[in-house]
């Protein structure tokens, strides 16, 4: 007998595990502008490498579709998952930071924070965006870790670009187990 | 000694064939957790070929359980399904009617 729960999980979270096609973006995050500012790529060359990998990007979200298909979830995002809501909390977080000048980065706090809400909804299918979430929240303490500003970017960059790189595959990985485990209570 | 068969059986006979069969089935219950689906989705769940599939989803379209839109996508067509309120009550009483006649069969003396 078919798991009636098992088919309607899956549909559920189909649509949340869509950033795989993001993958050249986030190589290009991880790599590009740490390259640039230790002058191994020049500015017009980081542009052209980025629109590069929108490109390809753009090609793999097709592709992606084409070979997964697309799935409308009834029910609308939770609150603290909406562009606009996120956009809000991350800016009116960072205002308060820069307003009493504090040592702290509230907006990256904030956005931490909001990923790890996203890891944990839906069931925790998707916790390892709690990498992106603790890089995050480290980058927003940078000034006592690091000193150098400009170093300190770049190794924010490049860990959050892993980060990244890190959910694409983790979520693609996670699709095609749930796809398995779908087509074995079948 | 009775010929009669046992209720979970008599239940298990009247069930509704279009909702019933397996592949049918699996698209009506994923189709009731969400807005709609394309194809694609549905040929990955079920592993069905695609003329396979056309035929289940015609056969629950003809019964007015599902709706279908088809579109084309750039040059590629691309065909959206919804459940409609028949279909989600239909999917949701079969699941029921099995659940009890589980239900029902695990009660039995061994």
């Amino acid at each position: 007998m078919q798991d009636p729960q098992e088919i309607r999980q899956f549909t559920k979270r189909y649509a949340t595990l869509s950033d795989p096609p993001w993958l050249p973006i986030a190589i290009w995050v991880t790599l590009a502008p740490a390259a640039n500012q230790f002058g191994y790529l020049s500015a017009s060359a980081e542009l052209v490498s980025f629109l590069i990998a929108g490109a390809v990007a753009l090609v793999l979200s097709r592709l992606y579709r084409r070979r997964y298909g697309v799935v409308v979830q009834q029910e609308p995002k939770p609150w603290f998952l909406r562009p606009v809501t996120i956009a809000g909390l991350v800016i009116g977080a960072q205002a308060v930071s820069l307003w009493l000048r504090l040592p702290v980065d509230l907006g990256l706090v904030a956005g931490g924070l909001l990923f790890a809400a996203a890891a944990f909804h839906d069931g925790g299918i998707r916790r390892h965006l709690l990498a992106p979430a603790i890089v995050l929240v480290a980058a927003a303490f940078r000034s006592f870790l690091i000193e150098d500003w400009q170093a300190g970017n770049a190794a924010i960059l490049i860990a959050f670009g892993m980060a990244w790189a890190f959910v694409c595959l983790w979520d693609y990985r996670v699709l095609n187990r749930s796809l398995m485990k779908v087509h074995r209570v079948h | 000694m009775s010929t009669e068969p046992a209720p979970p059986f008599e239940q298990l006979v009247s069930a509704d064939k279009i909702v019933h069969e397996p592949a049918r089935l699996a698209v009506l219950t994923a189709l009731s957790a969400c807005a709609s689906a394309d194809f694609v989705f549905l040929q990955r769940l079920t592993g069905l070929q695609s003329g396979n599939l056309s035929q289940h989803l015609a056969k629950l379209e003809q019964a007015g359980l599902i709706a279908l839109s088809k579109a084309f996508n750039g040059k590629y067509p691309q065909t959206t399904v919804r459940i409609t309120d028949d279909g989600r009550a239909a999917v949701e009483e079969h699941w029921n009617r099995l659940a009890a006649m589980r239900k029902a069969a695990d009660s039995w003396p061994r």
